[in-house]
């Protein structure tokens, strides 16, 4: 396992917001090359004369009519919340924070 | 009164409808056999009795009324644990949302609640859909019916494993890259994976959204369409769901023929030079098939072997964007970290996620990072369309395309655990459709050669939106065998 893959586990791990222990990094890195090395077959294909595309399908995109209806319930939208605080979502200090 | 588990869904809700037995009482049997089962296959990751017996009151009630019956009046359902359903513990099989129960009801939930049916329950599985075994669950593993020591597939495990066991008539998965098809197959039921598009995806946890769709297991594929017939249509809740009206299943003058059906066998998924139990197993059935009328032809899809790697970028790249909202904020687990909110999110997800979670978190993040964004993502999403076109061609001459679900039958639990690729290995035959969007069943053809009998799913893909072709062709090939007639032999605890 080089130390630059290790690295890069890292580096991706704080995009994704998780957070990994060394063993764990180490473990995840392992896989993570031998996974990669896997899907290397991708590159043997021409796909110069494609275009992009999301997808096979294309969504039905229906549009449901303009008319006002009613919203979520905030009772029930903060029923499973971790913590609260009156009609919100209680959070850590955003701003002025360690990062 | 015929036994319970001896009913498929059509006959129970027939026997509830005409008043041969009631909705409480079919309940109570369901439960009664939970209890006898569920100890030793780990179907459930939480029953709800008092709201399953509650609405079985209700519903026979309203039949005392004389109030019509639904198309599902009476029968016990089981969800698998990533769909939203009012009151219900939705925990996607994952530590991140233990104990967090759905505020709203799934779009096909409530079309399910509507036609009369009645959820005891939500099923285990891999954590957030992603795994072929049950062995991602953060609680426990699911069994295979048919052997103990194997796997029942995944990652709708539980699902699969409460059809298979009586537990339930009728159960739902969701299939990503086959996560229907393959545990139908290993256990030896019936599931379907419909067109994308053609059951609303509102109040299904997302994982790979391009991909996702709510699919049936059942004991005999006329359940199936009587399950599509309840769940699929437009809703406005989803722009992405088909504007059509709920399937309606074809109905031949003659059930048994398959005159003038041309079904297409890929090389690339039954190779002449292949000749294990599955392979020779598939090839029986497709002469059954044959018998039927049907024409049998070669085909070609050349970009089989790419459909692997095509897969695990664009579901992965998917997975990264729609795990990022279990972040400690709004539900499920918080680990308030060294006290920023930046620390919150990750520790939260860090001790939240398991291990093949994190992997593919990870796998998604890097593919969509810059720099990388256009080898992988943007190249895997070019090479899905040649995925795709294959098929488009081969329906140019076929009007159906089989082969067998899964490679093997039934794998040892542990046999695969530490190593993702070969564990990635098992959605070989099923992501191709997959990533098609193609409407596509795994339906029981016989067994394997060896000992314990594991049996073996044969799966037909159809042209998109020909979700009623599909389900026909199966139906005939099951009245003409008696595959879907077998059962495990199941050794019941005594009655707590």
């Amino acid at each position: 396992m080089s130390e630059p893959r290790i690295q890069t586990v890292r580096r991706i791990a704080a995009l994704a917001r998780l957070e990994v222990g060394e063993e764990e990094a180490r473990g995840l890195g392992e896989t993570f090359e031998r996974i990669l090395g896997h899907f290397q077959v991708l590159a043997r294909l021409d796909v110069s004369a494609l275009e992009d595309e999301v997808g096979p399908i294309r969504p039905a995109e229906q549009r449901r009519a303009d008319r006002p209806a009613l919203s979520f319930p905030v009772e029930l939208a903060l029923r499973g919340a971790p913590a609260r605080e009156d009609d919100f979502y209680r959070v850590p200090k955003t701003v002025g924070g360690e990062e | 009164m015929r036994p319970y588990t001896e009913l498929d869904a059509s006959a129970l809700r027939e026997e509830v409808a005409a008043g041969h037995r009631s909705a409480v009482q079919t309940v109570e049997e369901c439960f009664a056999r939970i209890d006898a089962l569920d100890a030793q296959l780990g179907v459930f990751l939480s029953t709800e009795r008092a709201l399953a017996r509650s609405r079985a009151a209700q519903i026979d009630a309203q039949l005392a009324r004389g109030e019509p019956a639904g198309p599902l009046c009476g029968v016990p359902v089981a969800l698998k644990a990533n769909m939203c359903l009012e009151g219900f513990e939705a925990n996607c099989g994952s530590r991140m949302l233990a104990g967090w129960r759905a505020p709203y009801s799934a779009t096909f939930a409530q079309r399910l609640l509507d036609a009369g049916a009645i959820p005891v329950g939500m099923t285990n599985m891999d954590e957030f859909a992603m795994g072929s075994s049950s062995e991602n669950s953060a609680f426990h593993v699911s069994r295979n019916p048919w052997s103990r020591e194997h796997t029942p597939g995944g990652s709708s495990s539980g699902s699969a494993v409460a059809v298979a066991a009586g537990l339930v008539p009728l159960a739902f998965g969701s299939d990503t890259g086959g996560s229907v098809r393959q545990p139908a197959a290993l256990c030896g039921i019936h599931g379907f994976k419909p067109s994308w598009g053609r059951v609303s995806r509102y109040g299904l946890i997302a994982f790979g959204s391009s991909l996702d769709q709510v699919s049936p297991f059942a004991r005999s594929t006329r359940d199936l369409e009587l399950a599509m017939g309840v769940i699929s249509g437009r809703d406005e809740r989803d722009a992405t769901c088909m504007d059509e009206n709920a399937l309606q299943p074809i109905v031949p003058d003659d059930e048994r023929s398959l005159a003038g059906v041309s079904i297409g066998v890929p090389r690339e998924y039954l190779p002449d030079s292949d000749t294990g139990e599955v392979a020779q197993c598939v090839r029986a059935a497709l002469e059954s098939l044959r018998a039927l009328g049907a024409e049998l032809r070669e085909i070609s899809l050349p970009h089989t072997a790419y459909a692997i790697p095509t897969y695990y970028v664009i579901a992965t790249a998917e997975a990264s964007s729609n795990l990022a909202r279990y972040d400690g904020v709004r539900y499920g687990l918080r680990v308030e970290g060294s006290g920023s909110l930046q620390s919150m999110f990750a520790a939260t997800r860090g001790a939240g996620f398991g291990a093949e979670v994190k992997r593919r978190i990870l796998l998604g993040t890097y593919v969509l990072s810059e720099g990388y964004h256009d080898e992988w993502y943007g190249r895997a999403l070019k090479v899905r369309t040649l995925v795709a076109r294959d098929f488009e061609q081969a329906f140019e001459e076929v009007d159906l395309v089989a082969g067998p679900t899964s490679p093997t039958t039934a794998f040892r639990l542990g046999e695969r655990a530490a190593d993702p690729v070969a564990m990635y290995q098992a959605d070989v035959l099923t992501v191709p459709a997959s990533l098609a969007g193609l409407p596509a069943i795994s339906t029981p053809c016989g067994f394997g050669a060896g000992t314990p009998r594991l049996p073996i799913g044969l799966q037909l893909v159809g042209p998109a939106r020909s979700d009623a072709r599909v389900l026909r062709v199966a139906r005939a090939f099951e009245a003409a065998t008696a595959h879907s007639k077998e059962r495990p032999p199941l050794a019941l605890e005594p009655a707590r």
